[in-house]
């Protein structure tokens, strides 16, 4: 089990909580992670994609490119990334379309063959480690705790690629979140997108904000006491848009904010500070609950 | 100005819609020729929610060839990419790629786009990256730098401005060839 850690923006740049839980995490299950030095942006599917589709093919192949070198599979925490490397990959086993790419990267000197594999790192957790594996590994479990699942779209689509189950009614994290002990709570509309996506919290903050507001309302409904994500733009919008809204007034109290691997590494019994949870804006409160 | 008010000005322009349609073949797509209006994209839009984009709307109009229309309707900025329009088409067309194509195509227009939007592009092709290393302050004013989780210093891309002008070279053969 080696992977190349694509980190992407978000992650290194602004949450890096997300990083260091993820590889602190990953190192202790057992799981080889490598930096992937000299990564760009994956690039964004909302940004890039909207100016031209051929160029986000190309920046996301050098990437790909950059893993096949180390001859690693990629690892990402961030769905936009997921679903940009992903996809970029699935569209390279076309032939045709893999030379067209790789005549502009021989400028750079470089050329991909279409051998990396992209994978999120809650595959590794119960693909590659496993449900059994990971239930043994819990040390304090987190009994009690009201866990409100976001998936966020690229997560599960589109499904042919993903390979998640179904993307309407999926249980692919609930399964996982549950093997900590805490309890993954329904809601209403929890596939509903964090608002953030397709350029719209760059283009529209107003909108985007909404989306997130209707999403945290449902989420504190049902009395869910964090919200747990497997991507690293969702984590922002969530986390730095709550504290956006409540700036606005439009918010009163916020419900906190953890990454998966975040939540898994507490129950293993890594601190609260190891797993980089005082490094989002809205205060994990939910650890009262817990300790 | 509203979708509706660019309708009724409408003239056809045959060669663009041609371009979308082949750049939809190529990435495997149906064209929206496909579409027999049936609403589930529509209906589980996340967009339709709030801003009232229709993804069938959009696929029905760049059938009927109103690209020009729909490329400088305000529309085309509010779909999220949360791809449940691609994955619930029973017909294999993707409004969400119809959208982005119509984006490209105001893009190589000059027109006005989001802001925050071409910022971050530019950032990609300048540093690799889609911003600068924030600063993260705690809610006790503790600074939770890289350093103090004990990670190494924000990697960053060392051959991007090779890369760039690369990626430039294709970039003008796109915007020239609109």
């Amino acid at each position: 089990m080696r992977y190349a850690y694509f980190l992407g923006c978000i992650t290194p740049l602004r949450y890096p909580g997300i990083e260091a839980a993820t590889k602190i995490v990953l190192k202790e299950l057992g799981v080889e992670v490598i930096e992937l030095n000299g990564a760009s942006c994956c690039p964004a599917p909302g940004v890039f994609g909207s100016f031209d589709l051929w160029n986000w093919l190309i920046l996301a192949a050098r990437n790909l490119d950059l893993a096949e070198d180390l001859d690693a599979k990629i690892v990402v925490t961030c769905n936009g990334c997921y679903g940009s490397l992903q996809e970029a990959h699935h569209l390279l086993e076309d032939v045709v379309r893999r030379e067209a790419v790789n005549e502009v990267l021989a400028k750079i000197g470089r050329r991909y063959e279409g051998r990396t594999e992209v994978k999120h790192v809650t595959e590794v957790l119960l693909e590659d480690v496993g449900a059994e594996e990971l239930k043994k590994r819990v040390k304090k479990p987190l009994k009690g705790l009201k866990v409100a699942v976001h998936y966020g779209c690229h997560f599960l689509k589109p499904s042919k690629i993903r390979g998640h189950g179904s993307p309407e009614a999926p249980t692919y994290l609930d399964e996982l979140v549950e093997l900590t002990g805490a309890e993954s709570i329904d809601y209403l509309d929890k596939l509903m997108c964090c608002g953030a996506g397709g350029g719209v919290r760059a283009g529209r903050l107003d909108v985007a904000l909404d989306f997130t507001l209707e999403k945290v309302r449902n989420i504190k409904r049902a009395g869910g006491d964090v919200i747990v994500t497997p991507c690293a733009f969702c984590h922002f919008q969530f986390d730095t848009g709550q504290r956006e809204l409540m700036s606005k007034g439009l918010l009163d109290k916020p419900v906190p904010v953890a990454f998966i691997t975040q939540l898994i590494g507490l129950a293993m019994g890594f601190s609260p500070d190891e797993m980089g949870l005082n490094d989002n804006f809205i205060p994990p409160k939910y650890l009262e609950k817990i300790s | 100005m509203a979708l509706v008010d660019l309708l009724t000005l409408a003239e056809e322009k045959p060669e663009l819609k041609s371009k979308v349609y082949r750049e939809l073949l190529e990435l495997g797509l149906s064209t929206p020729d496909y579409c027999y209006l049936c609403g589930r994209c529509s209906g589980g839009c996340t967009s339709m929610r709030l801003l009232e984009l229709k993804p069938h709307e959009i696929a029905a109009l760049a059938r009927d060839g109103f690209i020009e229309e729909l490329v400088g309707s305000e529309i085309i900025w509010a779909c999220a990419q949360c791809l449940q329009c691609r994955e619930r088409c029973p017909q294999g067309v993707s409004p969400v790629d119809i959208i982005l194509k119509l984006r490209s195509i105001a893009v190589s227009r000059g027109a006005e786009l989001p802001e925050e939007l071409s910022k971050m592009m530019m950032s990609i092709l300048d540093t690799g990256l889609i911003q600068e290393p924030r600063e993260v302050v705690g809610r006790s004013g503790r600074k939770y730098t890289r350093e103090a989780l004990r990670l190494p210093p924000a990697p960053r891309p060392k051959d991007m401005a090779a890369f760039s002008e690369a990626l430039m070279s294709t970039l003008e053969v796109v915007l020239g060839g609109v």
